[in-house]
């Protein structure tokens, strides 16, 4: 069966779009075949300066989208034009992820400036107070404790890095994916790595916590129990 | 496939890299598929070779609707129309959907079945091996 086809017409579309209210189960691939590349030219052409993973993306998910939803598409509100809806689809995908970029490139501080401004903030009324001089050594306390913390919790670097923008409470994948080395993926791919490594350290932490608890319960009248370090991973 | 049967074209790439992602969707073949690929630990090639398809037609079978196994009419109807554009045996195929479905029973996360959860009293750490001890894992000390 040919698969091939130059420029899908309206009928064509409402076509697809009848076989895949009735179940048909091949009518998907050809779906796939027929607007995929079509939509993804679309995309390209309107944002050649955008990611190409970020515009295969978004020609996917608008298929997902439609081929899991096919009722969201009204022939008699979108001209009857498949493609047409689909470009609409994909280009609200592509126009979305571009805000959220923007938005996470307008909030960028990089970390030490964020571990500045959070003991400035801290401190907001007393800082005319404590001078100077005080918010330095805190910050250099807040720093030691941090790492003395996460010496505890993991030897990896790469983790404490990690370790160290959660504690921030930073919540862009972009921070998180440039420290682990994945920005070439998309970014449900890097969101998904970005939540495993975050589902780690968290748990690894809530261990050394409890570790920590144990200790305090125990007291010091044993030595023998001390918080060591976790050589797991 | 036979022989004489013309080897298909390739699928476009976004064509390829949407068969690959629809792994994780349900309602796509893709799923069931990757399901039985990874239960009778088979690679790509072998599961074209089993189900006696060019590998061109992989993405492209993969991007077929699940046939739904609840509706035994309707499931027969969709593995026949599938097996009929691709020139698969549907016992072939049948006995493929029913496999994975059995391999994701046995796999399915406790998360998302209350009796099993109610046996677990104990987190896993995803990237690290299930330890032998048992639910109390010890680190390294």
């Amino acid at each position: 069966m040919p698969f091939v086809i130059d420029k899908p017409e309206p009928q064509r579309g409402l076509a697809f779009h009848q076989r895949l209210l009735e179940n048909d189960p091949v009518v998907t691939v050809e779906i796939a075949e027929t607007y995929l590349p079509l939509l993804l030219k679309h995309l390209q052409r309107k944002y050649p300066k955008v990611d190409q993973d970020l515009l295969s993306d978004a020609a996917t998910e608008a298929y997902f989208n439609y081929t899991n939803n096919p009722q969201s598409f009204k022939p008699e509100l979108n001209t009857g034009n498949l493609l047409e809806y689909l470009k609409m689809s994909a280009n609200g995908d592509v126009k979305n992820a571009l805000a959220r970029l923007k938005r996470e490139q307008r909030q960028y501080i990089p970390p030490d400036e964020v571990e500045l401004s959070l003991v400035a903030g801290n401190i907001n009324i007393e800082e005319e107070i404590i001078g100077r001089e005080e918010v330095t050594s805190r910050l250099i306390e807040f720093k030691q404790r941090l790492s003395g913390e996460f010496e505890l919790i993991t030897d990896n670097e790469l983790d404490r890095k990690l370790l160290a923008l959660m504690e921030l409470k930073e919540r862009r994948t972009a921070e998180y994916a440039r420290l682990l080395g994945i920005e070439h993926l998309s970014l449900s791919e890097q969101q998904k790595i970005v939540k495993r490594h975050k589902d780690r350290l968290n748990l690894r932490r809530k261990r050394q916590q409890q570790r920590d608890s144990k200790v305090e319960e125990s007291g010091s009248n044993n030595p023998e129990v001390s918080p060591t370090e976790d050589t797991s991973l | 496939m036979s022989d004489e049967q013309k080897r298909p074209e390739p699928v476009d790439k976004i064509v390829q890299e949407t068969a690959r992602k629809a792994a994780s969707n349900p309602l796509f073949l893709a799923s069931a598929l990757e399901s039985y690929r990874h239960g009778a630990g088979l690679d790509e090639a072998a599961l074209v070779k089993e189900l006696g398809i060019f590998a061109e037609d992989l993405p492209r079978l993969a991007l077929c609707r699940r046939p739904d196994s609840a509706d035994s009419i309707a499931f027969r109807r969709a593995v026949d129309a599938i097996c009929k554009r691709f020139s698969i045996k549907p016992a072939q195929l049948a006995n493929i959907l029913r496999k994975a479905e059995a391999y994701e029973k046995i796999t399915r996360r406790p998360e998302a079945d209350p009796y099993l959860l109610a046996a677990r009293d104990y987190e896993e750490d995803p990237l690290e091996p299930p330890s032998s001890d048992g639910p109390q894992e010890k680190d390294h000390e």
